[in-house]
């Protein structure tokens, strides 16, 4: 710990702390304007100069680090003049328009120049003119009211791992540029925009809308996947008088803690029409429940609502059945038995923590924004070595990728028997018939069907030689494998014996709840119930034309379970005027007020804890965490591998982009449109299609139609096939990701 | 030593301005610069202050065009507040003011402006800038308050009989023989952007690995922030870039875009760092280059010279493949000779000779006869460690139980003394006539250390007098000892030797690592080429050809055995010097090389300033290295380079010291 003193307080900060650190830590107030906590320190604006004793001039605060002893004064007659100076400047030719601004009230310019007193523009230069430039779909650049502080540039970079963003040096005619139309490549996440301290990057689903002290901000955690990122829908009643509604204006976040992927941001107003607490529904609801066989539903129900579900089971044997999480469950129980471990031990912060990242089975950039920051911050700050095992190669990666293994489609197996043999085999204390089971590994049939190469297994291997802490990150692509659980206690070995910490991406909002709390049965019989799901009687909140609307993830309250194993709080950011899953349950008689009372009663053998759904949103941080216990079990013995199976012919990848996670955003305003199936210019003339041709997709499965588009970024021969707008035909539910499929082109409308 | 008008340089106040005849004015105690090329300069302005020579400057315009330069300067940048307005204010006024438009408040307003960029500009070059412009509104009031009072134009505001020559400069660049744009490649770290990082070195260093591990780094000897604390930590900086270019397969990252060709070709003899550097340059502007090598190895002396364990080949040979991918062609076992050099100028649209220094120079001790077994000069014997070790080409070298005597005191021969105890020497000394501190600050402090570290006995103050041999073996050798007498008149101190102090080491190989020799027997000798007294190549030393037309020199062959970044210097100002004269046929310096010229001569870096505006106390980060029980029984590199951690902790500590020179000369 390192002693200081700032404005006469004794103040301990950590060594390496910049004084700004420090000093917010300790409650002392430093004005900035381009600093922002979650990226490396920017220095652009130079208003957090402080004065410290015997080092003559000003020193930077953002950027210079504690040093022991040191006395520092953060506001001095002095320094009120260097700022105001500052502030003067940057007034220079900033419009004075707020009135028409989206940011006046919230606009950190506007604060500033109110806090240094400037109440004129002393200094102008020649205006010029600066058009408004797009970025994207739903994104707008105003350069004349930018004041380069280059947040956006920082998060595009650091946070986002994109890095469309950057200075267009120019003196005084300096913007930022953006690079993101053509090679695709701008994931349009509006990070850029929420960290913008001015009107310079606005939403135009937000523009011209609404003034921010307008708005109420409703915390909650985003619906769109397993993330749990904290979130705030900022609502507004809008409309006449008479029929005055609530709805959410925008979504917002803690610029400085967080960050949103576009799901996030711009995938709000997915509420539901049409509910309803009609006396006639419920008897239908009650009679459907009452012969129901089996519940379908989607992992996009609460914990609470799935604790309701699995005590129907428990008291009649109802079969339960969600097809995103099943396989995952499984997976996981596998998992568990083969490591040891109640739970899979790493979070997002562990990946951000990692010298060495192995990425398998998992399209990390639209499968898991958050674990790709957490990548970005590893390779950034560790320098850690990234390996990405995938069938498919991914550009978005390029910048922090070390290795790149593509293997073939279908080998997973292989795979991670030969990622055993490579990090397990020298363990101290493996058991004798582990390995026999390693020694009897056919390596040149694994290596040769699965192409993965002598070579490439030994730069994996050098990679984390000098790597104290590793991290395995694994998804989708293994949990509905056809040999899911066999890959599981593969899995399981790599985190008991391999030195590896284990990170799994659930494969929907909450599909980790649903898998902890729920048991789960692999096919729906007889009469059923279907929650965002097919079934003889339907409710949910997604899938048009139920017979009974169910409020949204963001009108009720509730937790998820997050992919760090956090129990993360639901709130009711557009009252729901329907009938809900618990009154269904308090008709059938059973005891409960509020769904939430259920909170503290979520099972406690999975690790759920006795804690009130109000103290979650007390905490700090937010909810609280699964604990990972040890298992007493023996090492799982491995099956053996089976034979590699070939995809031959037109090879698609299910894949839906981040911005476009689930069905959810159809629902929403600017996100809704119909999924396409990308591929390479190599696919495109292999499969005699055309860029932007409609196509007819056979499968085992069925037929449905899309839109082709060539994409220059992808290379190969397997085409990606989004399928978030298909909510009840959604081919990539609880099946293997990959699949053999027939393209025509005849007869397929536009 | 010269007499200016008016000087306000390095804090020396000289104004000669009501001192009557040149005679009797004040002489300046610095180097001020009085010509840039052959146009004598009227004024001199930058970073610290103003010197102007005779009566006929417009202070005005002076102060104006200094201003603009800024503005310039801040095209390419623009990233701080006080720098992107205040410089835009700062020109906008002073033009105000020269063309006889200003007021008596745009004068505050100037003092105003000037003092926000001199307390809060990010960089040196937004605080420097309002030092020379505030000196001229003090010095030359009556001038500015005259176009004021007077609405007048400023005496020379529309003449056009003075040029205005600017230079951005730093005093790291200046003392890097490449100038290579230090604070750039430094904030591309600090900006987690180390493609920008690297392409920033590589405008001028196109052999990052390389000279991000073995450079010397005068650099960091002319570091401002030596100043405050410690100097930055300039040279493992750059390494970060580079390896992220390799470790994150980002090939390739190219500084510029490569130029359409221009239908010309050059021939360069010698594939290591001058001839690596004279084809990457030359390429990029669109040039075709056949760079011709007599070893079966790219890379010159820094393949086989310089040890795996300081410069890795794989390292080394991304920046070979680096220049390669500019289009570059090397052709390896290929000596040149007389006969190819005739062809290649009938061929070749000019040459460059970049042939190295591969002859080791003798100790000049008695007995001193190659074919004493135990006689073993530092080329070949590093040449046969290195061409076994990197590329299993050979032998190796194996030394166990062996007692080896070097004779050095430079980098070669620290190379040769790790070097021989990686191959299992029983006993390695040093022996070298000066005395420690010479040792360090011939090569450097780490390069000693570790030397140390890994059992290399250093026995200073002392030469072979003599090799003692039996039926031509090497037995033992006669040494003499010196004591240094400091010269009364400041010079280097006289080696005076020791009489009595004789002793002998008995050893069974002598190598001679003292200096090496340029092997110029190739050159046709019909060329006549002018040699220096050192039997290197003699050129101008500004634009490198030699004394035939089209025929350059560059790296060791040139100035003597010295540096990688002085070769990667020479070579890069002699590829654009040879540009411009494929394009018009003329060989003629740059203004900015002048400047450049101009600059060095003067000196940047001063190291009595005070730093303002920065907390000092803060040390440079050390990298971690191998463990040396472990390290000196193999090759593998000795430093990890900095984490990134420690290289952005390091990065923040830069002080971006740029500054803007600019020079009045008369127009052409």
């Amino acid at each position: 710990m390192i002693k200081l003193t700032i404005n006469q307080k004794p103040i301990t900060a950590r060594s390496g702390q910049t004084i700004l650190e420090a000093a917010r830590e300790a409650g002392v107030y430093i004005p900035t304007l381009c600093y922002l906590k979650k990226v490396s320190a920017i220095g652009a604006c130079r208003l957090c100069v402080v004065e410290v004793e015997n080092e003559a001039g000003l020193v930077l605060s953002c950027q210079t680090p504690v040093r022991e002893g040191i006395v520092v004064r953060t506001q001095s007659p002095a320094l009120f003049k260097e700022r105001q100076r500052i502030m003067a400047l940057y007034n220079v030719n900033h419009p004075l328009e707020c009135g028409v601004c989206d940011k006046s009230g919230e606009c950190e310019l506007q604060n500033k120049t109110a806090e240094f007193q400037l109440s004129d523009q002393p200094f102008a230069a020649k205006e010029m003119h600066r058009p408004i430039e797009q970025w994207g779909g739903f994104i707008q650049y105003d350069p004349s009211l930018c004041i380069l502080c280059e947040r956006c540039t920082r998060v595009c970079n650091e946070i986002v791992g994109d890095n469309r963003l950057s200075i267009e040096p120019g003196g005084y005619k300096s913007k930022i540029a953006w690079r993101g139309g053509d090679d695709n490549r701008c994931a349009e996440c509006g990070e850029c925009m929420a960290v913008c301290p001015v009107g310079a990057l606005v939403s135009t689903h937000f523009k011209n809308r609404a003034n921010a002290w307008e708005m109420k901000k409703i915390p909650s955690t985003c619906a769109h996947c397993s993330a749990g990122c904290q979130l705030d829908y900022e609502v507004r009643y809008s409309g006449s008088a008479h029929g005055s509604e609530r709805s959410v204006y925008r979504v917002s976040n803690d610029i400085h803690e967080s960050s949103l992927c576009a799901a996030g941001r711009f995938g709000y107003g997915f509420e539901p029409d049409g509910a309803s607490r009609d006396e006639a529904l419920m008897r239908r609801a009650l009679e459907a429940f009452a012969q129901a066989k089996t519940i379908r539903f989607t992992p996009r129900i609460s914990n609470e609502e799935a604790h309701l579900l699995q005590g129907l089971k428990a008291c009649r044997d109802v079969n339960l059945v969600c097809d995103e999480a099943y396989g995952f469950s499984r997976f996981l129980s596998r998992y568990s038995q083969s490591a040891g471990e109640s739970l899979y031990d790493a979070t997002t912060e562990d990946v951000a923590q990692s010298d060495a990242i192995v990425l398998f089975g998992c399209a990390v950039v639209d499968e898991a924004p958050t674990v790709r920051t957490a990548i970005h911050q590893a390779v950034i700050n560790r320098g850690a070595s990234v390996a990405y095992l995938h069938p498919i190669e991914d550009v978005r990666l390029s910048r922090v990728s070390t290795q790149v293994c593509r293997y073939e489609v279908g080998a997973e197996e292989g795979v991670a028997a030969l990622l055993v043999r490579q990090f397990v085999a020298n363990a101290a204390s493996l058991p004798e018939s582990l390995k026999e089971w390693i020694g009897a590994l056919d390596e040149g049939y694994l290596g040769a069907e699965s192409n993965l190469s002598e070579e490439e297994l030994e730069q994996l291997l050098a990679s984390i030689r000098r790597a104290p802490k590793r991290t395995l990150v694994v998804g989708a692509d293994l949990y509905n494998h056809p040999r899911a659980e066999a890959i599981a206690t593969l899995i399981g070995l790599l985190r008991r014996y391999g030195g590896f910490s284990v990170l799994m991406v659930p494969p929907a909002t909450n599909a980790l709840g649903v898998a902890l709390i729920c048991d789960l049965s692999s096919e729906a019989q007889g009469y059923t119930v279907g929650i965002d799901s097919p079934g003889d009687f339907t409710m949910g909140s997604l899938m048009p034309g139920v017979d009974m609307v169910l409020p949204a993830l963001s009108q009720q309250e509730g937790t998820l379970t997050s992919m760090d194993k956090r129990v993360l709080p639901l709130n009711v950011a557009i009252p729901f005027s329907g009938w809900t899953l618990g009154d269904i349950f308090v008709r059938t008689g059973m005891d409960l007020e509020w769904l939430i009372d259920l909170t503290p009663k979520l099972p406690g053998g999975r690790g759920y804890q006795a804690i009130s759904f109000d103290a979650l949103r007390s905490a700090s941080p937010v909810g609280y965490a699964l604990p990972v216990a040890k298992l007493e079990v023996p090492t799982a013995q491995p099956e053996p591998v089976e034979a590699i199976g070939e995809f031959n012919g037109t090879v698609v990848f299910h894949l839906n982009p981040a911005s476009h996670p689930t069905g959810t955003v159809m629902r929403t305003k600017a996100l809704r449109r119909e999924g396409e199936l990308r591929a390479s210019a190599q696919f495109a003339l292999a499969a005699r299609v055309a860029d932007g041709q409609r196509v007819r997709l056979k499968s085992a499965a069925g037929s449905f139609e899309r839109t082709f588009r060539v994409d220059a970024s992808l290379k190969g021969t397997i085409a990606l096939l989004e399928s978030f707008d298909q909510l009840l035909e959604n081919r990539s539910r609880g099946v293997y990701r990959y699949e053999t499929v027939q393209i025509e082109t005849e007869g397929v409308g536009a | 030593m010269s007499a200016p008008l008016f000087s306000t340089w390095r804090g020396e106040l000289i104004d000669n301005r009501d001192s009557g005849d040149r005679e009797s004015w004040q002489e300046s105690s610095l180097k001020l610069p009085l010509s840039l090329g052959d146009r004598p300069c009227r004024a001199f302005i930058g970073w610290d202050g103003v010197a102007i020579y005779d009566e006929s400057v417009d202070p005005v315009r002076l102060a104006m065009e200094y201003a603009a330069q800024y503005q310039c300067y801040s095209e390419a940048c623009g990233r701080c507040a006080p720098g992107r307005w205040g410089g835009r204010i700062l020109y906008d006024l002073l033009d105000k003011i020269a063309r006889g438009e200003g007021e008596r408040a745009d004068l505050a307003h100037l003092q105003e402006t000037c003092s926000a960029m001199r307390a809060t500009s990010k960089c040196e070059i937004g605080r420097t800038v309002p030092v020379p412009i505030l000196q001229l509104m003090e010095h030359y009031a009556t001038i500015f308050e005259q176009c004021i009072e007077a609405g007048q134009k400023s005496p020379e505001y529309d003449q056009e009989g003075t040029r205005y020559a600017a230079h951005v400069t730093a005093p790291c660049m200046d003392a890097c023989p490449d100038r290579v744009d230090i604070p750039a490649y430094i904030e591309g770290v600090r900006d987690r952007l180390l493609d920008e990082s690297v392409k920033a070195t590589r405008k001028a260093m196109p052999l990052a690995h390389t000279c991000g591990r073995v450079c010397p780094h005068p650099c960091e000897s002319a570091c401002r922030r030596a100043n405050l604390d410690t100097p930055i930590s300039i040279m493992e900086l750059k390494r970060l870039g580079a390896d992220f270019e390799a470790d994150r397969q980002q090939h390739w990252l190219h500084p510029v875009e490569k130029r359409p060709e221009i239908g010309k070709r050059v021939a360069i003899v010698g594939a290591g760092p001058a001839g690596l550097t004279t084809a990457y340059y030359l390429c990029m502007n669109g040039v075709a280059c056949d760079i011709y090598e007599a070893l079966p190895v790219p890379g010159g002396e820094v393949m086989v010279g310089v040890p795996e364990y300081r410069m890795p080949k794989e390292k080394y040979l991304e920046d070979i493949r680096f220049v390669e991918a500019s289009g570059a062609k090397i052709h390896l076992n290929t000596p040149v000779d007389a006969d190819m050099l005739r062809r290649f100028e009938q061929e070749y649209d000019a040459i460059m000779l970049a042939s190295g220094t591969r002859i080791s120079k003798k100790i000049r001790c008695e007995n001193e006869r190659p074919e004493i077994e135990g006689y073993w000069s530092a080329i070949e014997f590093l040449d046969q460690i290195n061409l076994w070790e990197k590329y299993r080409i050979g032998s190796a070298v194996d030394l166990t139980g062996k007692t080896v005597v070097c004779v050095g005191g430079g980098f070669t021969s620290m190379d040769v003394v790790r070097c021989s105890i990686r191959a299992g020497a029983k006993r390695v000394v040093m022996l070298y006539r000066r005395d420690e501190r010479t040792i360090i600050n011939n090569t450097s402090l780490e390069e000693y250390h570790e030397a140390v570290e890994e059992g290399v006995e250093f026995i200073f103050h002392s030469a072979i007098a003599q090799m003692v041999d039996e039926n031509d073996v090497l037995k033992e050798v006669l040494c003499n000892r010196f004591e240094m007498v400091p010269d009364p008149d400041g010079g280097r101190p006289k080696l005076v030797k020791i009489e009595g102090g004789d002793y002998t080491i008995e050893c069974d190989y002598v190598i001679p690592a003292v200096s090496q020799d340029a092997d110029l027997s190739y050159l046709p000798e019909e060329w006549e080429l002018e040699k220096t007294s050192w039997n290197t190549l003699k050129t101008d030393g500004k634009t490198y050809m030699t004394s035939r037309p089209g025929i350059w020199a560059s790296g060791a062959c040139e100035y003597g055995p010295m540096t990688i970044v002085n070769a990667v210097g020479q070579a890069r100002r002699a590829a654009d010097v040879m540009y411009r004269y494929l394009l018009t046929g003329e060989v003629k310096n740059s203004e900015s090389e002048e400047m450049e010229d101009l600059l060095r001569r003067f000196r940047v870096y001063d190291k009595k300033e005070a730093i303002t505006g920065w907390m000092g106390g803060l040390e440079r980060p050390e990298s971690e290295r191998l463990d040396v029980a472990y390290r000196i029984q193999n090759n593998e590199e000795v430093n990890f380079g900095l984490t990134p951690m420690q290289a952005y902790a390091e990065a923040e500590r830069c002080m971006r010291c740029y500054y803007i020179a600019m020079v009045a000369v008369a127009h052409d």
